[in-house]
């Protein structure tokens, strides 16, 4: 019996396939302009990797924004129980998932087995998630690889004070005007995101063992900013951004071995 | 007559250039008033409410007698003593989100430097007297014990209107001295009040507005007492009862609603029996979108059992002097005081009508709910109760993102669900 997740994030899209609780294949794709159609595509693609047919699928769980848009699932649950139900799965002792995505950030604290204790998520913009890097990096002109590394390279960091997306890629521009080097506002921007994921931890409060998910967790210098801000290890999942779709996928099982 | 959609049918009246005309015109309440006659109500009692609603807007906008503007929790029994129109700003700012007109208000306001860190009510209020929306006042009666940026926002009012602002100071003890210091302030703005009114001031009629404060009072816990009987009426309808409490304390007319609404939430069934979550529902809604509301009661099915805008928290007048009663009133909130005691009435509130959990539609800009949110939080999670602070706005849709709110309700309603799974 096969299962699918299926994470629709605002970024990218992502699907697990799962056989009695082991991962068969996923897949990762930009989500694009359409939901559906990335939904569609990106469930093809780990269908073709694991070379199963679309009708060994027993039940599908959608997740992310864009988890309306998935007219094929069997059922919609938020990224909120499936990422806790993800991450317990792979880390059965983790307390407290961060997940940053390419446009929202949620801190998750949990019970055993992946029950949802309490939660909080940015609110009103997309400060300190994956997009924000991404504008970052196109300001220092390079990519999210090497802006990780310039940051772990630099011995000290500069000075972001805006978490503003528009102001704070004007304040890189003044800082790179000014000759500060890149190392450096790298590692501010890191310490900017981890500022804020640090001030989300606190409001559901910090219990280790603590994961990381999400694209943003693929970013060296984010982590070790986060660490350094919470003072604790973060573990890491192989693949930080299937996450979801993962307990997405175990969750389609539960629902279907209940019955 | 087909049922009519009011809100899109004064919003068109209001934007058709008209404006202010329209509203006026006694032809427009004769049309209203057929319209909420023939119109479908989730309570009856709700299209009564309208028609009182209606009767004091056309008061207010004819000139039958002077109006005074009120802010939220000035006792309004020392205008309704004197026979004067009470208009409550901050409904008619939600009914303008409502209609759709709130918008330009707001810009309105951003345009004369009243930024949007300010409570978008008030920005509203402020945008809608610039543009002269609203009926002209006489005077304003203004408390900031609840709602901090009322004083401020009816000074600049009285500015623009040329109103005589009356201001109540609320000391935070609750204390007898403290009790004397706000019946004495009441007695002095009553006089001054019917002087700025041209009118007399009759003691005897303040005993009746507190009479008819008292039966609307008794109605009210009555109407609550009845829904701990799980009365399957939706939050979002009974959110809008906050209407008569802001405007129809010490009006017999309000005491009669409300003693309807009594008798009506008596004759309803039970709700049924259902694994869905029940919540307590804290603070207001977004006026500008009823999906969000909708979606949480009908798509999901979610029961809001309570509200605690709706929650009787002032003691029984009788027994006391009038000024003395409406002191002790005013000093009775249970949000005023302490973030302790705020919490210790929302945990009674949850396990009275059996709530699963507390969610809080937290406006944006309002320093009394965010300042004592993670405070509030926090005890009310130390009760077993989960609690969600739903970020947003009621009045201003620049800020919103439905689906953001959605995917925390939906997580919050997930949470609960496990828990009852269990």
């Amino acid at each position: 019996m096969v299962f699918a997740g299926i994470d629709i994030g605002s970024l990218s899209a992502e699907a697990v396939l799962l056989r009695e609780g082991n991962i068969l294949a996923y897949a990762i794709m930009p989500t694009g302009a359409n939901s559906r159609t990335a939904a569609e595509k990106v469930l093809d693609a780990a269908l073709t990797k694991a070379a199963v047919a679309g009708e060994d699928i027993i039940a599908i769980v959608a997740t992310g924004y864009g988890r309306v848009s998935v007219p094929f699932a069997t059922r919609q649950v938020t990224e909120i129980s499936c990422h806790a139900r993800g991450v317990a799965h792979l880390f059965p002792d983790a307390r407290t998932v961060i997940d940053i995505g390419g446009q929202d950030s949620k801190v998750i604290r949990m019970a055993p087995g992946g029950k949802v204790l309490d939660f909080a998520m940015n609110d009103k913009c997309a400060a300190g998630t994956g997009r924000f890097l991404e504008v970052m990096a196109r300001a220092l002109e390079v990519d999210l690889e090497t802006l990780a590394g310039l940051a772990l390279k630099a011995r000290k960091a500069a000075a972001i004070s805006s978490m503003c997306t528009v102001f704070a890629e004007s304040e890189v521009v003044s800082l790179i005007a000014r000759g500060t080097s890149r190392e450096e506002i790298a590692h501010g921007l890191c310490n900017a995101v981890a500022e804020r994921t640090a001030n989300l931890v606190h409001r559901v409060g910090l219990a280790p063992p603590v994961v990381m998910t999400g694209g943003v967790a693929k970013n060296a210098g984010v982590v070790r900013a986060i660490e350094n801000k919470l003072g604790e290890r973060l573990l890491l999942p192989p693949e930080p951004q299937i996450t979801g779709a993962l307990g997405a996928a175990l969750l389609a099982q539960s629902a279907v071995n209940k019955r | 007559m087909a049922i009519l959609n009011l809100q899109e049918a004064l919003a068109v009246k209001i934007k058709d250039g008209l404006k202010t005309r329209v509203l006026r015109s006694p032809w427009t309440y004769r049309l209203l008033r057929g319209a909420v006659r023939h119109s479908h109500f989730p309570l009856e009692t709700s299209r009564q409410m309208a028609l009182y609603a209606l009767q004091q807007t056309e008061r207010a906008y004819t000139g039958v007698a002077p109006v005074v503007w009120t802010s939220a929790f000035f006792p309004t029994e020392i205008p309704h003593a004197l026979g004067l129109t009470v208009f409550s700003p901050e409904v008619a700012a939600a009914l303008l989100a409502s209609l759709g007109l709130a918008e330009e208000c707001l810009d309105t306001a951003e345009r004369f430097w009243y930024d949007r860190d300010l409570c978008s009510f008030h920005r509203c209020v402020l945008g809608a007297t610039l543009k002269g929306y609203f009926p002209s006042p006489t005077a304003l009666l203004a408390t900031g014990h609840i709602c901090d940026s009322a004083p401020k926002t009816f000074e600049a009012v009285g500015r623009l209107t040329g109103a005589r602002t009356f201001f109540l100071d609320v000391p935070r003890e609750r204390t007898p001295e403290a009790e004397a210091y706000i019946a004495a302030q009441l007695r002095d703005i009553a006089r001054e009040l019917a002087a700025v009114c041209r009118l007399t001031w009759h003691p005897e009629r303040l005993v009746h507005a507190v009479e008819a404060s008292e039966r609307f009072r008794n109605a009210a816990v009555a109407a609550n007492l009845a829904r701990v009987g799980d009365v399957p009426w939706r939050g979002s309808d009974m959110l809008n009862f906050v209407y008569l409490l802001f405007v129809g304390q010490g009006d017999p007319q309000a005491a009669a609603v409300y003693t309807d609404l009594a008798r009506e939430a008596a004759r309803q069934p039970a709700r049924e029996k259902t694994r869905k979550p029940r919540l307590l529902w804290l603070h207001l809604k977004p006026y500008f979108d009823p999906s969000l509301l909708n979606y949480l009661e009908e798509e999901r099915g979610a029961a809001i059992v309570f509200e605690e805008m709706n929650y009787v928290y002032w003691p029984s007048l009788a027994g006391v002097s009038p000024w003395r009663g409406l002191a002790r009133k005013t000093l009775a909130h249970h949000a005023y005081h302490t973030t302790t005691e705020r919490a210790a009435v929302l945990v009674s509130l949850a396990r009275c009508y059996r709530a699963d959990g507390v969610v809080m539609f937290a406006h944006q800009g309002c320093r009394a709910t965010t300042g004592a949110l993670h405070l509030l939080g926090r005890l009310v999670q130390q009760e077993g109760l989960p609690f969600l602070a739903l970020q947003g706005d009621c009045i201003d849709r620049r800020d919103y993102a439905p689906e953001q709110l959605r995917t925390r309700l939906d997580a919050f309603l997930e949470m609960l669900e496990d828990r009852t799974v269990v």
